[in-house]
């Protein structure tokens, strides 16, 4: 044991005097390792108290010690149920473990033999050689814990950072496409205004022709200028002769175009129809309709109308019939078909 | 602690090391060297804790009186040079000796006989407080509660297993390996353990005592001084 040691002992034992007792307090606050290195020593010797292993004059020397510091009757205590608590706790293997190390002699236990101090002045030196290295050991876990926690900082900084650069990133590609869409949109308005501008102009053209004067209805339609539908002639016809009179008109005469495939027949008809009267139609001699009523017009004249498709009128003149519901013939209606135009 | 200046506090702190962490390990240390040094001289265990807090408020709130009469331009007091204390724990030493002093003689000095003499017939370990089962019980709880690191336990079970005493200094240092620290921060943390470990253990069992038996005499504690 280094004399340091039994200095240490002698003020735990409250050995020392007032003044011995004073200097080895201010060197154990100004020492930390050789603060904590007496509370070890303390705790050492409160163990081995309490496990029964000091010596004699050991015994005597802490059994003194515990009427000048009682607390340490606490700590014995304690150290009473430290050790039991630890033979409890202790693992089967573990105790196996300690046994085969104390048996075979690891690397670090041969090493450790080998500086084992024997001399108490080298041991001295060592110890002071150890406490310098011990302080330099602390310095560095600590500044390396400070700098690592610097890192781990610095670390979650740059992956903020980063973050921060994929969300702009992100945000601008979004910008360039919504531009992109934008351009687009204003190249689909732009072709839409223009769309807009032919199809008004159409309309224009559409409502001159509209107020341009209607040919007159006995005169064949203009030939339609793109014939890409079926085209429907219309002629409208009054009474012709009847057994319910008859206007006695020219006879009119249908151009039908090569295109023409139907003609659309408004037939005017006399006062004496009555709205209620079902019809029957007959285009040259041939039953075409059966029951059609008369429609009424706002100022009570009556009519009707009717589509014949093209092939069914020869060239030349038809005759159309119109007899009441029992057949009895009402008006008769002739009219021409010029086929010439096709 | 309530008492003392958060500002003094932080103060005292900047005291002992610009660093946060370190200044708060320093503190630690501070803390438990007035604690244990009071033990020592005698003083009960939680006397002790609340003589080093006091000591901890004087010497933070004199930090704080120097710093702000400085900062006033104050450079001179009664004749005496106003200056920055230069070491803290020094300088602690010397107020926890003042504070000790003051308790001693208030509470403690009553106490003694007439003549100060202290009884000088050895305690017998019959004289140990409390049932060792009333310890074990309290030590279990208070592994559990104040010490919930399981590295921690094991550290205190591993450190302070003298099966194979003999061995200890190997033992430890592969406990120290096998932690990852050094053998001294290994002393520093099982010291510390222990402390806290044996603080609650010596509340859990005066709680016992008093709700269960008085089974050791509590006003024999504290009854000297050196």
């Amino acid at each position: 044991m280094s004399i340091e040691q039994e200095e240490l002992k002698r003020y735990l034992y409250a050995e020392m005097s007032r003044e011995e007792s004073d200097a080895l307090e201010e060197k154990l606050f100004l020492d930390d390792a050789l603060f904590y290195e007496t509370v070890d020593l303390e705790n050492r010797l409160v163990d081995r108290y309490a496990g029964g292993k000091l010596s004699a004059a050991e015994t005597l020397r802490f059994e003194r010690s515990l009427e000048k510091s009682p607390e340490r009757k606490q700590k014995a205590a304690n150290a009473v149920a430290l050790r039991n608590y630890i033979e409890e706790e202790r693992a089967p293997i573990a105790s196996v473990a300690a046994q085969t190390e104390i048996a075979t002699p690891t690397f670090w236990r041969k090493l450790a033999d080998i500086f084992t101090i024997e001399s108490p002045l080298l041991g001295s030196a060592m110890a002071g050689l150890l406490v310098i290295f011990t302080i330099a050991g602390v310095f560095l876990v600590l500044d390396s814990r400070r700098k690592g926690q610097e890192l781990a900082r610095l670390q979650n900084e740059k992956e903020a950072i980063e973050t921060l650069q994929n969300q702009i990133a992100d945000t601008e590609k979004r910008l360039t496409e919504l531009n992109n869409q934008l351009e687009t949109r204003d190249e689909e308005r732009d072709e839409l205004i223009k769309t807009l501008g032919s199809d008004q102009q159409r309309i224009q053209q559409l409502q001159g022709e509209l107020e341009k004067p209607r040919p007159e209805t006995n005169k064949p339609l203009p030939p339609t200028p793109k014939p890409a539908a079926p085209t429907i002639a219309s002629i409208l016809l009054s009474p012709t002769l009847g057994a319910r009179g008859g206007t006695g008109d020219k006879v009119k005469t249908a151009s039908l175009a090569a295109n023409t495939k139907k003609l659309a027949i408004n037939l005017s008809l006399s006062d004496e129809v009555k709205k209620e009267d079902k019809l029957s139609i007959s285009l040259n001699e041939k039953p075409f309709l059966q029951n059609v009523a008369p429609r009424v017009s706002a100022d009570g004249k009556k009519s009707v109308s009717l589509t014949i498709p093209t092939g069914n009128l020869p060239e030349g003149a038809n005759k159309l019939t119109v007899n009441d519901s029992e057949g009895k013939e009402i008006t008769k209606y002739i009219f021409n078909v010029d086929k010439s135009k096709e | 602690m309530d008492a003392r200046q958060p500002n003094s506090f932080q103060i005292l702190l900047e005291y002992l090391d610009a660093d946060e962490l370190n200044a708060s390990e320093k503190y630690l240390t501070l803390h438990l060297k007035l604690t244990k040094t009071l033990i020592w001289k005698g003083c009960p265990e939680f006397e002790a804790d609340n003589l080093a807090d006091t000591t901890l408020d004087r010497v933070a709130r004199k930090i704080n009186e120097i710093e702000r009469k400085l900062a006033e331009g104050i450079k001179e007091e009664n004749g005496k040079a106003i200056k920055k204390i230069e070491n803290i724990n020094a300088y602690a030493l010397e107020v926890n000796r003042l504070v000790w002093l003051e308790h001693w003689r208030k509470h403690i000095k009553p106490r003694i006989d007439d003549d100060g003499e202290l009884p000088e017939t050895p305690v017998q370990p019959a004289d140990l407080p409390d049932e060792p089962d009333v310890r074990l019980r309290c030590l279990r709880k208070c592994l559990a509660e104040k010490i919930p690191d399981d590295a921690d336990k094991q550290l205190i079970l591993g450190y302070y297993d003298n099966e194979f005493e003999e061995k200890n200094k190997e033992i430890r240092k592969a406990l120290a390996d096998k932690l990852g620290i050094t053998t001294v921060n290994l002393k520093v943390k099982a010291c510390r353990l222990r402390e806290r470990l044996e603080k609650c253990i010596n509340e859990c069992a005066a709680r016992l005592a008093v709700t269960d038996s008085p089974v050791y005499d509590t006003d024999k504690r504290g009854d000297s001084a050196r």
